[in-house]
């Protein structure tokens, strides 16, 4: 079965056009300028799909483990925290093509999948989501009864 | 620049070079990197130093299902003298590669004392 993600924040749209610009962006300018890609952080997220479920991969470097949070609403997935600079405030700014601030990424989960049993890992400033899909949805194997 | 990526053939297998998004500040006393790398660990972060030229590499120990991916940026220091590139000191922590390369010691005024005979 293939996996159709239904993104219900309205502003993902936004966000998304937002990276596809950036992205228009970066292959123009290569490295962006000193002020290149300053803007709201969105981490990067993948999505895969298995025989047993799904793993969602998000990438939030530098987001601390208290600035992460996991919720499920429903069948309703919720990515949110919030990435901070270390930089000294006191500090000259030479060049910044990191972003920071605060981002929320929703997903809407088909019925199939089991939300009571998502697990969460949080590794090295990547975010790792399994949502395993229901027994009932899982692939069967049905034994043929030999006569 | 995380759309570029550029492969480069190594025994046989196809590594994929990203450039990291970095941050460059600077206080008084030292100039700051910071380069974004997720999926590197403390042990997989490696700085080099090659006369004027600084390397930034880091490579995803566990990228399972995926190909291997070594994050690789390269700076040139435009006056190495400046700094003490003995004393540079990193971190890495949740994914993110902090780098401080402190400034040289100016010299010091040196009072010179007069001998009276």
């Amino acid at each position: 079965m293939l996996y159709s993600l239904t993104e219900t924040n309205p502003l993902e749209r936004f966000w998304d056009l937002r990276r596809d610009f950036d992205r228009l962006f970066n292959e123009a300018v290569p490295s962006g300028g000193p002020e290149g890609n300053r803007g709201v952080f969105v981490p990067a997220l993948d999505v895969a799909e298995d025989t047993d479920g799904l793993t969602l991969r998000a990438e939030v470097p530098g987001v601390e483990p208290g600035k992460l949070s996991v919720t499920v609403n429903g069948h309703v997935l919720t990515v949110e925290g919030e990435r901070e600079s270390r930089r000294d405030e006191k500090s000259d700014l030479h060049r910044c093509e990191r972003s920071f601030g605060k981002f929320a990424r929703s997903l809407h989960l088909p019925e199939h999948y089991d939300v009571e049993k998502i697990e969460a890992a949080h590794e090295h400033g990547i975010l790792t989501i399994r949502v395993p899909k229901s027994e009932a949805a899982k692939p069967r194997t049905i034994k043929i009864a030999a006569t | 620049m995380r759309n570029q990526e550029i492969s480069k053939q190594s025994d046989n297998n196809a590594v994929h070079f990203v450039a990291p998004r970095i941050e460059v500040s600077e206080t008084e006393t030292s100039i700051w990197l910071a380069a974004d790398m997720p999926g590197v660990g403390p042990n997989g972060a490696n700085i080099e130093v090659n006369g004027d030229v600084l390397v930034l590499e880091g490579a995803v120990e566990k990228n399972e299902g995926r190909e291997p991916r070594h994050y690789r940026r390269q700076f040139t220091l435009s006056d190495p003298a400046l700094f003490d590139l003995e004393k540079i000191a990193a971190k890495m922590s949740h994914g993110v590669l902090d780098v401080e390369i402190p400034k040289a010691a100016k010299p010091q005024p040196r009072q010179i004392k007069i001998t009276t005979g």
